[in-house]
């Protein structure tokens, strides 16, 4: 487990719910009970925090929320209780994931991988406990591709890095660099919130993540139809 | 893109004081003696820290990620332009507060319209 993420997020635990609880919530509401509602089958949410999140999940679920930091944990745990299905929780670091290959349908992320210390090879470790054609749903901010915003975030995140995430990730392309196929990807706000629907890729060929699995011949691509607009 | 009263309004608040009150605070730091170049970069570090400031103060209320990109742009112009102005010729303080407000709002109006541009229905993409 990465030390140092791990006391970086125990410290910001204390005073997470009193920045973040009411105006950031409050403004991303709308977006995120959307993307929430695609919540299906067995889910692996990553990085839970406090639990702010799970208002928005669909009743009736089996989802497992894991977060590198406990006293984050210790602040989720009455709003897993209230969650109307079977949640729980577990202290774990999304590098170490330890659950065998294909346990979950789906995994969701909500401001996650702008934090984790090997984004590239926390989405592979992500991908591996997906099932093949598992989705992938992040709600992330990121870097921008657009001057001057792109230039404002990579200036600033020397200062943000130090209490909190990196607000200069390029995530779509760590999405692809670790094998996923993208579906969709939305824009929020600028370019720099948006969420990120992609795929653990049908197993045609040989994986090396899922080497069990025998490869499907399929003729025609798999095809995921958009969602309408926000 | 934005619509909501609250949060535009939380949005441009913040802009406006930030891109004022570094205004103010260029006319306090600078003067005819300093060379415009450094004038220009210390004003937009000033900027710079009076936004943090105001993200801070604001950011519980409006959501701090959002709300950074206009006040941070706003203090960085504001703080810029002013001491540029001052390295020039001398302006009183409420000079240097209407024409920080202005910059500020003028940076607001630039990031709602590119957000408006950016992630409209012609920003989703599907692959």
């Amino acid at each position: 487990m990465d030390a140092l993420t791990r006391r970086k997020w125990d410290r910001a635990a204390g005073a997470f719910d009193f920045i973040n609880g009411l105006g950031a919530e409050r403004r991303w509401w709308p977006v995120k009970h959307e993307f929430f509602s695609a919540m299906r089958g067995k889910v692996l949410f990553v990085a839970v925090g406090t639990g702010l999140d799970i208002g928005h999940f669909p009743p009736g679920l089996e989802i497992v929320g894991i977060d590198i930091s406990d006293k984050m944990l210790e602040k989720a745990r009455p709003r897993v209780e209230a969650y109307a299905g079977a949640m729980t929780l577990r202290h774990l670091d999304v590098h170490d994931l330890d659950y065998p290959a294909g346990t979950f349908d789906q995994v969701f992320t909500s401001c996650t991988f702008c934090s984790v210390t090997d984004p590239v090879r926390g989405l592979e470790a992500v991908r591996r406990v997906l099932k093949p054609a598992g989705e992938l749903h992040m709600f992330e901010h990121t870097g921008s591709r657009y001057f001057p915003f792109n230039a404002l975030l990579h200036l600033m995140n020397p200062i943000a890095r130090l209490t909190g995430p990196e607000i200069n990730r390029d995530t779509v392309d760590n999405v692809r660099r670790a094998g996923f196929d993208l579906v969709e990807v939305r824009h929020a706000f600028l370019d720099v919130v948006k969420t990120i629907h992609a795929v653990a890729p049908s197993p045609r060929v040989a994986d090396p993540l899922h080497p069990e699995q025998i490869p499907l011949q399929l003729d025609e691509p798999l095809l995921v139809a958009p969602s309408d607009g926000l | 893109m934005e619509t909501r009263p609250y949060f535009i309004a939380g949005d441009l608040l913040c802009s406006l004081l930030v891109g004022g009150v570094t205004g103010v605070a260029a006319i306090a730091t600078f003067s005819e003696a300093w060379p415009m170049p450094a004038a220009m970069l210390v004003g937009m570090l000033l900027g710079m820290a009076v936004a943090a400031v105001g993200i801070l103060a604001f950011g519980r209320f409006f959501g701090m990620i959002e709300l950074q990109m206009p006040a941070m742009l706003s203090g960085m112009l504001a703080g810029m332009i002013v001491a540029m102005i001052v390295t020039r010729r001398p302006l009183p303080p409420s000079t240097g507060a209407i024409l920080g407000g202005v910059l500020g709002l003028a940076t607001f109006v630039a990031v709602w319209l590119a957000d408006a541009w950016l992630s409209g229905d012609g920003a989703r993409w599907t692959r």
